[in-house]
């Protein structure tokens, strides 16, 4: 049995009376990649945001290191940022610094690294998403894929100890979702700890550890990426496996 | 929620108003007038050069100057105390605040101790009695001999003025309007959209001399040397400084120094009208282009960084922070400019002693600041909020958030708001001239009343405005676009 990352605990989320989260509980396992999947609206972002305090719960707990996120102070939560790396669905890079800058901003102002460093480090992680030639290019110039994989450097360049990704490919022109897919696979290689929601099924199946299935605020079905694809306990699950393949 | 707020707000005023005009109270209630103002050796005098005989401005050796037979009375009022004199210019409503909130020791304009005026302050005995006329257009001369003829046609007079109370009460079957500016009264004359205009008798000598299509008739009031001389107002109380100002007076009158004085005056008023080409009065129009960019650059640069506070502030998570925020905007928003200025000027003038023109850049101040707040904040509102939760799950502190992400972007967007709030500080940045502020406004009405001419002085501001504001957006549109192609 491998060690917990992040142990959520009966967490609910509501926005104005509406619950969107209905009672979560489950373990991400560390140097495994859980995927979510499941029907728009189920909850599968509201639950990422509130795992890292984006949007935190309503009720229950999230543990993390030993601690309880939803009880600790706001100057704990920004120190968290640096270890929960998140990659949302619409890059939301900063359009007003160069990609170079995107990436080393976070190491710069939080890390407190110096100029040179950063600069070395992100130049890594840049190369690493085959993104260093665009360094010294800004935001608008890019294709979606292109933004993703800077977005991706950005998040590793804090060395976090938890990688989410918010439905990344969502956004994306289908040509460029493979160089965003690829880069994750490579990720899940170095056995980073990773969740990543997402409605690609085929690279769910392909690269997960684990799979929950999410339906109206719940998990209707737990289990490794290989069964529950094959041989899906639940009927809600096998409607939802058959449904996407049609697509 | 609202009930509360309201309840804040109206204290707030409060607070303000009693700071402002609680000065004046304790101010008058012991008389040290003259000792005060002996112990600092100068007279401050509150007027509005804008009305020749009585007082106007003139170029002497290249510098603008007051002159007219009030200032020669205060000059006489100053040498008789041994001090130095200081002459305040100002709008015409606002010489009587003056002495009422201390800015000012005395108030000179062609003023008449009426009724009304004595319950707020005090007079000293008249110093002159001119008597009241109808100027009316030569051509109807014939039509109208006497003032009696005027019943039952139109007459104008100035706003506030003797003449507009004599109008109402003598001439009530007649169809009375009126205006704020003498060189307006007469402009509608000369274009005959009234017949005749109630004014001073030495006013009227003064433009039948210069304007040949003009002519004056006996106004045929009852003669009662109160209710139609002049006098000078002072402070409520301030009797020892009534009895020297009567002194001088009695000096003045025993010399008939008056008529000295009015021949003077006169001769002033005849170089002026000699010569009225726009281009004589260069060096006015621009001083008022030099303090009015003064004062809106520097109030543009303090309303931002007053307007990025407020926004920050109001945005806080700390009530403490926000509240003030949100009451000072909706309170600057939601009264006018012109308010605004003379709350400054009278009311925090009374706390602090500054000179009009730092008073006036500071009401602007204080005003654009609230605007650009207002700006800022629609800029941050209409941010993708995908870049705050970017920066957030970095690490990045709140301030960290606002100066590297948040900020450079809102500032982009509404970098085309900023101007125009640029452009529309320079323009109603004019308000200021009511407390004395020589900007270009005030400079246009010292020429209209200099020159009699109604109209060109007009349009030469009006031309100077446009081309600030017209280079302006060019220079902010170069900018725009120089920054969208970063």
């Amino acid at each position: 049995m491998s060690k917990v990352a992040i142990e959520l605990k009966d967490v609910t989320k509501s926005f104005d009376g509406n619950q969107i989260l209905k009672g979560i509980s489950g373990e991400i396992d560390e140097g495994q990649v859980l995927a979510i999947i499941g029907p728009s609206g189920s909850g599968k972002s509201t639950l990422l945001r509130a795992v890292n305090q984006l949007a935190g719960p309503t009720s229950g707990s999230v543990v993390f290191e030993g601690q309880d996120l939803t009880k600790v102070g706001k100057q704990s939560l920004n120190h968290l940022g640096e270890k929960i790396g998140m990659v949302f669905q619409s890059f939301n890079l900063f359009p007003n610094h160069t990609v170079l800058e995107n990436v080393t901003l976070g190491p710069r102002r939080v890390k407190k690294l110096s100029e040179e460093q950063a600069n070395q480090e992100a130049m890594h992680y840049l190369k690493q998403v085959g993104m260093a030639e665009k360094a010294n290019a800004y935001p608008e110039s890019l294709s979606g894929g292109q933004k993703q994989r800077v977005a991706i450097a950005r998040a590793l360049a804090m060395k976090p100890k938890v990688l989410f990704f918010d439905e990344p490919t969502s956004a994306l022109d289908p040509e460029n979702v493979g160089e965003v897919l690829k880069v994750i696979q490579q990720l899940a290689e170095e056995k980073r700890t990773m969740v990543i929601v997402t409605h690609e099924m085929n690279f769910a199946r392909q690269v997960a550890d684990k799979v929950w299935l999410m339906a109206d605020g719940q998990i209707v079905e737990e289990n490794d990426s290989k069964t529950l694809f094959t041989a899906p306990k639940e009927a809600i699950t096998k409607r939802f496996i058959e449904q996407v393949s049609l697509v | 929620m609202g009930k509360n707020k309201m309840g804040s707000l109206l204290a707030t005023l409060l607070v303000f108003f009693t700071m402002a005009f609680g000065m004046t109270g304790k101010a008058s209630a012991d008389d040290n007038s003259l000792q005060k103002i002996k112990e600092a050796g100068v007279l401050k005098v509150a007027t509005s050069p804008d009305y020749p005989p009585f007082e106007s401005q003139t170029t002497i050796n290249g510098q603008s100057q007051d002159v007219g037979l009030d200032i020669e009375v205060a000059k006489q009022i100053a040498k008789d105390l041994g001090v130095k004199l200081k002459i305040m210019n100002m709008d015409f409503g606002s010489v009587l605040v003056a002495i009422q909130t201390g800015k000012a020791d005395m108030a000179i304009a062609g003023l008449t101790p009426t009724d009304e005026r004595r319950q707020s302050v005090d007079f000293s005995k008249v110093y002159y009695t001119g008597g009241q006329t109808f100027l009316i257009n030569k051509k109807d001369v014939k039509k109208f001999k006497t003032a009696k003829n005027l019943h039952g046609q139109k007459i104008a007079t100035q706003t506030g003025s003797l003449q507009n109370s004599l109008a109402k009460k003598y001439f009530d079957d007649s169809t009375l309007s009126s205006m704020d500016k003498t060189p307006d009264l007469i402009f509608s004359l000369e274009n005959q959209k009234v017949d005749a205009v109630g004014i001073e008798k030495p006013v009227a000598q003064a433009y039948v001399a210069h304007n040949k299509n003009l002519a004056m008739i006996d106004a045929g009031y009852p003669n009662d040397a109160a209710e139609s001389g002049k006098a000078i107002a002072v402070s409520k109380g301030s009797t020892a400084l009534v009895n020297a100002m009567n002194q001088s007076i009695d000096k003045i009158e025993q010399h008939h120094w008056t008529n000295k004085y009015l021949k003077e005056a006169g001769k002033y008023v005849d170089d002026n009208a000699a010569d009225t080409s726009m281009m004589r009065y260069w060096h006015y129009f621009y001083n008022g282009f030099l303090n009015t960019t003064l004062i809106a650059v520097i109030a543009v640069v303090f309303g931002i960084l007053l307007g990025v506070l407020l926004v920050l502030m109001k945005l806080s998570a700390w009530k403490l922070l926000a509240w003030p925020a949100t009451a000072y905007i909706e309170i600057v928003r939601g009264t006018p400019m012109m308010v605004q200025v003379l709350l400054v000027y009278f009311g925090l003038g009374a706390l602090i002693n500054m000179p009009a023109l730092v008073a006036g850049i500071i009401a602007v101040a204080l005003n654009s600041g609230a605007y650009v707040a207002e700006i800022i904040r629609g800029g941050i509102n209409s941010l993708d909020k995908g870049q705050k939760e970017a920066a957030q799950s970095l690490g990045f502190s709140k301030v960290d958030t606002m100066r590297f992400v948040i900020l450079p972007q809102a500032f982009k967007n509404i970098w085309p708001s900023l101007g125009n709030e640029f452009v529309s500080v320079i323009k109603e940045s004019s308000i200021v001239s009511i407390i004395g502020v020589t900007d270009l406004i005030y400079q246009l009405n010292v020429v209209r009343a200099d020159t009699y001419r109604g109209v060109a002085p007009i349009v030469v501001v009006m031309v100077i405005y446009f081309l600030m504001t017209f280079s302006l957006t060019r220079l902010l549109n170069h900018f725009e676009r120089k920054m969208n192609h970063e």
